[in-house]
C-alpha cells in the first residue's frame, strides 16, 4: 500500500506523458506503455532488493557503474558512442550508471569523516572519471548530470560550502568571462558574499579571486587567440551536437510558438497546431514539455509543475524521515537527479538553456530513462520502508 | 542535512516559479502574438493573378484578351539546394534571379516560372512527391488576337514589372505591366486586382488543407473599348502589301476617334520580348510606330498651309493669279522648276492647289514675304504634337525665323528661302497623325477634336488660328485635287461621294524614291473621315498614296 502511495505521483506524471505521446504518434505511445509497465515491474522488484549488507563497500557500486560507462566506448560504433544494442534494444548505459553512481555516493558519504576535504576531493576525482567517460561519448548533458548531482549531494551532506564554491567557480568563471557584465556581477557578488561572512577569511578570499581571475581571463584568451575558428566550431558542436544537426534557434522558436499559441487553456481540439503540422521539433523527446503545453495551455502546465513539486516534496520527506545516513544521501542524490532532468529540460523548452538532449523526467519518450527512474524510485522506496 | 536539502528544494521551487512567470508571459500575455506566428507558420498564400482587362475594337472584337498558362510556384525554405537545382533542370531554368532563401519570411509562394509547356508540367507532376512545397496551377496570361496583327503597335505589349514599378504601383512580384501603346497608357485600368488563395502546409511544405478560408477572388481589369476598327486595320494592311514601309491614319475630326493607326513594318505583341533583339537590329525599324513617331516632310500637302497663310495675310484672294507657270520660275539669279516641265499656265488659287503648281506657290510665298510667312506659320497653331493617348508621340517640326537666322546666319538669308518653304520643301516635318489632324482642322474650317484611341471623359477641341472664310479657297482647291479635271488625285474620284485631299511627294535625304503622301477627307460637304496615307520611298502621292486612300474610302462607304 505504501508502495502504491510512492508510485502515485510519478505514475500520474508518466500517464500525462503517455497520453501526450498517443497524440503525437501511436508507435511512441505503445512502446512507452511497454517501457512504463517494465518500469513499474522493476520498481516493485528493486524495492525488494536489500543492499544494506554491501552498503559500506562503495567501490562495488562505483566499479559497476564504471563498467557500464566503458561498455559503449568499446561496443558502440560510429562517432557518437552513447548507446549499445542488446537483443535488438538500444539502451543507454550512462542512464543506468546513474543508479550505481547514486548508490556509490550514498555509500561513500554515509560515513561521517567523508565530509572532510580530502575525502571529498577523492569523491570529486572519482566523479570526474564518470564525467569524463560520458563526456567523450560525447554526451555533455548526461556527463554534466554527474557533476550536478555530486555538487548537490556534497552540499547536502555538509561539505564546506566555501570549498564547493571555489570548485564551482572554475566552470562558472570560465563561462561568465565571455560576457563582461556577467563577469563583473560575479566578482561583485563574491565580494558581497565575503563581507557577509562572520569571520574575515583572508585565505578564502585569495582563493576565490585567484580562481576567478585565472579562469576568467585565460578562457577568453585561449578561446579567441589560441584556438583556430574550426577548433572553436568543433568544441561548440562537441558540447552541443544536437544544436548543429538542425538550427536550434528554429527549434526553440517553434517550441515557443507552440506554447504561446496554446494560451491559457491550450488548444487540445485544434488539428492545425504546431505538432500536427510538424513544426514542433522532437515533440516526443526534447520538446514534450512544449507539446503538452500546446494541448493543455498555461493552466495544464501549472498543474504539471505542481505534480513535480509534490513529487519532489515526497522525496524530500524521505530524506527528512529516514534515520539512516545512506538513505538520506541516496534520496538526496535521486532528488537532484530528477531536479536536473526537470529543470534543464524545461529551461531548454523555454529558450533559457541550450537544447542539450536532456529527457524530461518520467515524461519524455525513451525506455532507458523511464526504466532507470522507476528502478531508482523502487530502490529508494525499499530502503525507506525497511530503514525506518 | 535536511536544512541544506530544503534550500535546494526551495531553490528548485523558485526556479519553477520563474518558469511559470515566463510561461505566463508567453501563454497569457503575448498569446495573441504567438497565435499570429503560428498562423503564419502554416497559412501560406499563393497569388491568383488578376485577368488583365480585354481590349476591344470599336465593333467589339477582342483584340487583346487572355489565355491560361501553366505556372509553377515554390514555397521558399522547403526544398534543399540540390532539390531546387534538380527542379530547375526539369523545368529548364538555369537559375533564379532572386535568392530564394531571402524570400523565406514572406510566407507566400513565389512564382518560379510561367508558361511551362505540358511535357514539363507532366514530368514534374510524376515526381511531385520529391518536391514538397510546389504548386502547379493555371494562370491567365495576356494574349493578343492573332487575326489582327497590324493592331499590335497601337496595343503595345506587356512585360513583368521591374522592382521600382512593383514598389511604385504596389504590385506583386511577377505581375505584368503595359510597356507600350494602349497597354502602357491605360495600365492601371487594365491591371485589375490580384486575388489570394490560402493553403495550410506542414513544416515540410506539404499542403494539408486547401482553402481553409475562402480565396480572395481576383478582380479582372476593366475592358477597354477603343476607337480602332480592327478589320479596317487588316484591310489597310492588305493595301500596303506591295510596299515595305509606311503609315496610315483614319480619323474622325468631328469626334476625335481614330479608326486606324497603321504602321508598317509592325511587331508581334505576343512574341515581342522574344523578338526584341531582332527587332532592334532590323534596318526597317519595326519598333518605330510610324503613324505617331515617324516624321516626314509634308511635300506639296503643305501648299494648303501656304495658301492659308497667304489668305490670312491678305496677300492673295481666291482669284489672285500670278504670272503664268511656264514650268520654271526665276527669282534673283536662280531658277526654280515646277514639277510639270510643260507648265500650268495661268491659275487661280484653287486650281493651283488642284494641280499643285509650284510656280504659283513660289509667287504666293514671295507675296507674303519670308519672315511674315514664318511668323504666320507659327501663329496658326498647327498641331505638330497631337496629344493622342499613346506614349512617345513624336513632335513634328515647324521652323521659325529665328531658327533660320541661327542656322544660316542673319546675312545669308534671302527672300528666296520662302520659295522652297511655300511648296513644303523646307525643314518642316509632320507625323502622319499630326497631318491627319491638320487635315481635319482644314476640312472643318479651323477645328478638330483631339484624336484618341480610348474615348476620354471630356473631348478636347483643337483650333487652327484662322477665320473660317480663309479656308474656303483652300477647300475648293482640295476638292479639285480629286474632282478637278487636272486634279493630282483625280483617279480616286467617286460619283456617289465627294472626296477632297492633297497629294504630296516628299523628297527625303536618303535620296531614294520620294515618299508618297496623300491626305484626304470625305465627304467634302460635311467631313466625316480624314484619311492620311504615307508610303515611304514609293513614288508620287497621286500615284501611290491616293489610291490606297481611295480604297479605304470605298470600304468605309461600302462602295464597290
Amino acid at each position: 500500500m505504501k508502495q502504491i502511495k510512492a508510485l502515485f505521483t510519478p505514475l500520474l506524471i508518466s500517464i500525462v506523458g503517455v497520453i501526450e505521446l498517443a497524440r503525437i504518434k501511436n508507435a511512441y505511445f505503445e512502446k512507452q506503455i511497454a517501457f512504463l509497465v517494465l518500469g513499474i515491474i522493476l520498481f516493485f522488484i528493486s524495492s525488494k532488493i536489500n543492499l544494506k549488507r554491501i552498503m559500506h563497500h562503495y567501490l562495488i557500486f562505483y566499479l559497476s557503474g564504471l563498467l557500464l560507462l566503458l561498455l559503449p566506448l568499446f561496443l558502440s560504433h560510429g562517432s557518437v558512442k552513447r548507446w549499445i544494442n542488446i537483443g535488438g534494444f538500444t539502451f543507454q548505459p550512462s542512464e543506468v550508471a546513474k543508479i550505481f553512481y547514486l548508490l556509490f555516493l550514498a555509500s561513500f558519504f554515509s560515513e561521517k569523516e567523508r565530509k572532510k576535504v580530502g575525502e571529498f576531493l577523492k569523491a570529486l576525482f572519482m566523479s570526474l572519471v564518470y564525467f569524463g567517460l560520458v563526456f567523450i561519448e560525447p554526451d555533455f548533458a548526461t556527463a554534466s548530470a554527474f557533476i550536478f548531482i555530486f555538487a548537490i549531494v556534497s552540499y547536502v551532506v555538509g561539505v564546506d560550502f566555501n570549498v564547493l564554491l571555489v570548485l564551482a567557480l572554475i566552470p562558472i568563471a570560465a563561462m561568465f568571462s565571455f560576457s563582461w557584465i556577467l563577469y563583473i556581477s560575479l566578482i561583485v557578488a563574491l565580494t558581497i558574499y565575503l563581507f557577509t561572512l562572520k569571520k574575515r577569511r583572508f585565505f578564502l578570499a585569495i582563493l576565490i579571486y585567484t580562481t576567478c581571475f585565472t579562469f576568467g581571463l585565460f578562457t577568453p584568451y585561449i578561446w579567441n587567440k589560441v584556438l583556430k575558428p574550426y577548433q572553436r566550431q568543433r568544441i561548440i558542436s562537441f558540447l552541443d551536437p544536437e544544436k548543429h544537426t538542425k538550427t536550434s534557434g528554429w527549434q526553440v522558436y517553434q517550441g515557443e510558438i507552440a506554447l504561446g499559441a496554446a494560451g491559457f487553456y491550450g488548444r487540445f481540439g485544434e488539428s492545425f497546431n504546431q505538432k500536427n503540422l510538424r513544426f514542433l521539433p522532437a515533440p516526443h523527446t526534447d520538446f514534450i514539455f512544449s507539446s503538452i503545453g500546446e494541448d493543455v495551455g498555461f493552466l495544464g502546465l501549472a498543474l504539471l509543475f505542481a505534480l513535480y513539486a509534490v513529487f519532489f516534496s515526497y522525496m524530500y520527506n524521505i530524506v527528512k524521515k529516514s534515520k539512516r545516513m545512506y538513505i538520506k544521501v541516496f534520496a538526496s542524490g535521486a532528488l537532484s537527479l530528477f531536479i536536473y532532468h526537470v529543470v534543464f529540460n524545461i529551461a531548454s523548452n523555454l529558450g533559457l538553456f541550450p537544447v542539450a538532449g536532456i529527457p524530461l523526467a518520467l515524461l519524455s519518450y525513451g525506455g532507458t530513462h523511464i526504466i532507470t527512474e522507476y528502478t531508482l524510485l523502487g530502490l529508494l522506496e525499499g530502503m525507506y520502508e525497511r530503514g525506518e | 542535512m535536511e536544512r541544506r536539502l530544503r534550500v535546494i528544494l526551495y531553490l528548485t521551487f523558485f526556479v519553477f516559479f520563474l518558469f511559470v512567470l515566463k510561461l505566463f508571459k508567453i501563454q497569457v500575455k503575448d498569446h495573441e502574438k504567438y497565435v499570429e506566428l503560428s498562423r503564419k507558420n502554416y497559412l501560406r498564400v499563393i497569388k491568383i493573378p488578376a485577368i488583365r482587362g480585354d481590349i476591344i475594337d470599336r465593333n467589339g472584337i477582342k483584340i487583346a484578351s487572355w489565355k491560361p498558362i501553366f505556372r509553377i510556384s515554390l514555397l521558399p525554405g522547403v526544398l534543399s539546394k540540390q532539390r531546387i537545382r534538380k527542379l530547375f533542370s526539369l523545368i529548364g531554368m538555369d537559375s533564379f534571379k532572386v535568392d530564394i532563401d531571402t524570400l523565406k519570411k514572406s510566407g507566400s509562394y513565389i512564382t518560379l516560372k510561367k508558361g511551362l509547356d505540358f511535357n514539363k508540367v507532366s514530368k514534374i507532376e510524376e515526381n511531385i512527391d520529391e518536391f514538397p512545397g510546389i504548386v502547379i496551377d493555371a494562370i491567365p496570361s495576356r494574349r493578343y488576337n492573332e487575326r489582327y496583327p497590324s493592331v499590335s503597335e497601337v496595343l503595345g505589349y506587356v512585360q513583368e514589372a521591374r522592382k521600382d514599378e512593383i514598389r511604385r504601383y504596389n504590385l506583386d512580384m511577377g505581375d505584368v505591366v503595359g510597356r507600350s501603346g494602349i497597354e502602357a497608357v491605360y495600365d492601371s485600368l487594365l491591371r485589375g486586382k490580384n486575388g489570394k488563395r490560402f493553403f495550410i502546409v506542414d513544416a515540410r511544405g506539404n499542403i494539408v488543407k486547401m482553402d481553409p478560408t475562402p480565396p480572395l477572388a481576383p478582380k479582372k481589369g476593366k475592358t477597354l473599348r477603343t476607337t480602332i476598327d480592327a478589320k479596317l486595320m487588316n484591310f489597310i494592311d492588305s493595301l500596303f502589301l506591295p510596299y515595305k514601309k509606311g503609315a496610315c491614319v483614319v480619323y474622325k475630326p468631328k469626334t476625335g476617334e481614330v479608326l486606324a493607326l497603321y504602321t508598317k513594318p509592325y511587331y508581334n505583341s505576343n512574341t515581342f520580348l522574344i523578338d526584341y533583339p531582332r527587332l532592334l537590329k532590323d534596318p526597317d525599324k519595326p519598333l518605330l510606330n510610324r503613324s505617331i513617331q515617324g516624321t516626314y516632310p509634308p511635300g506639296s500637302i503643305f501648299k494648303l498651309i501656304s495658301a492659308l497663310i497667304a489668305l490670312k495675310t491678305k496677300s492673295v484672294t481666291e482669284n489672285t493669279m500670278f504670272k503664268p507657270c511656264t514650268g520654271a520660275f526665276t527669282y534673283g539669279n536662280r531658277t526654280w522648276k515646277c514639277w510639270l516641265k510643260t507648265g500650268h499656265g495661268r491659275l487661280n488659287l484653287p486650281h493651283a492647289i488642284e494641280q499643285s503648281c509650284d510656280v504659283y506657290f513660289y509667287q504666293l510665298g514671295l507675296s507674303v514675304g519670308f519672315k511674315r510667312f514664318l511668323d504666320e506659320l507659327n501663329a496658326l497653331h498647327i498641331p505638330v504634337l497631337t496629344g493622342i493617348d499613346l506614349p512617345h508621340e513624336k513632335e513634328g517640326f515647324l521652323p521659325t525665323y529665328k531658327w533660320y537666322i541661327n542656322k544660316f546666319g542673319k546675312y545669308n538669308i534671302t527672300e528666296g528661302y520662302v520659295l522652297n518653304l511655300s511648296i513644303g520643301q523646307g525643314e518642316i516635318l509632320f507625323t502622319p497623325i499630326s497631318l491627319a489632324v491638320l487635315t481635319g482642322e482644314i476640312a472643318q474650317k479651323g477645328w478638330a477634336i483631339r484624336p484618341y484611341i480610348v474615348r476620354p471623359k471630356k473631348l478636347d477641341t483643337i483650333v487652327l488660328n484662322a477665320k473660317p472664310e480663309y479656308f474656303e479657297p483652300v477647300l475648293k482647291g482640295a476638292y479639285l485635287v480629286v474632282n478637278g479635271e487636272h486634279g493630282t488625285a483625280r483617279s480616286i474620284k467617286l460619283d456617289s461621294i465627294k472626296i477632297a485631299g492633297k497629294t504630296g511627294s516628299a523628297e527625303n535625304p536618303h535620296g531614294k524614291k520620294t515618299h508618297a503622301l496623300f491626305t484626304s477627307f470625305v465627304p467634302y460637304e460635311d467631313p466625316e473621315y480624314v484619311i492620311t496615307v504615307i508610303v515611304e520611298n514609293a513614288g508620287h502621292g497621286g500615284g501611290v498614296a491616293a489610291p490606297i486612300a481611295g480604297k479605304i474610302i470605298r470600304r468605309l462607304y461600302h462602295i464597290e
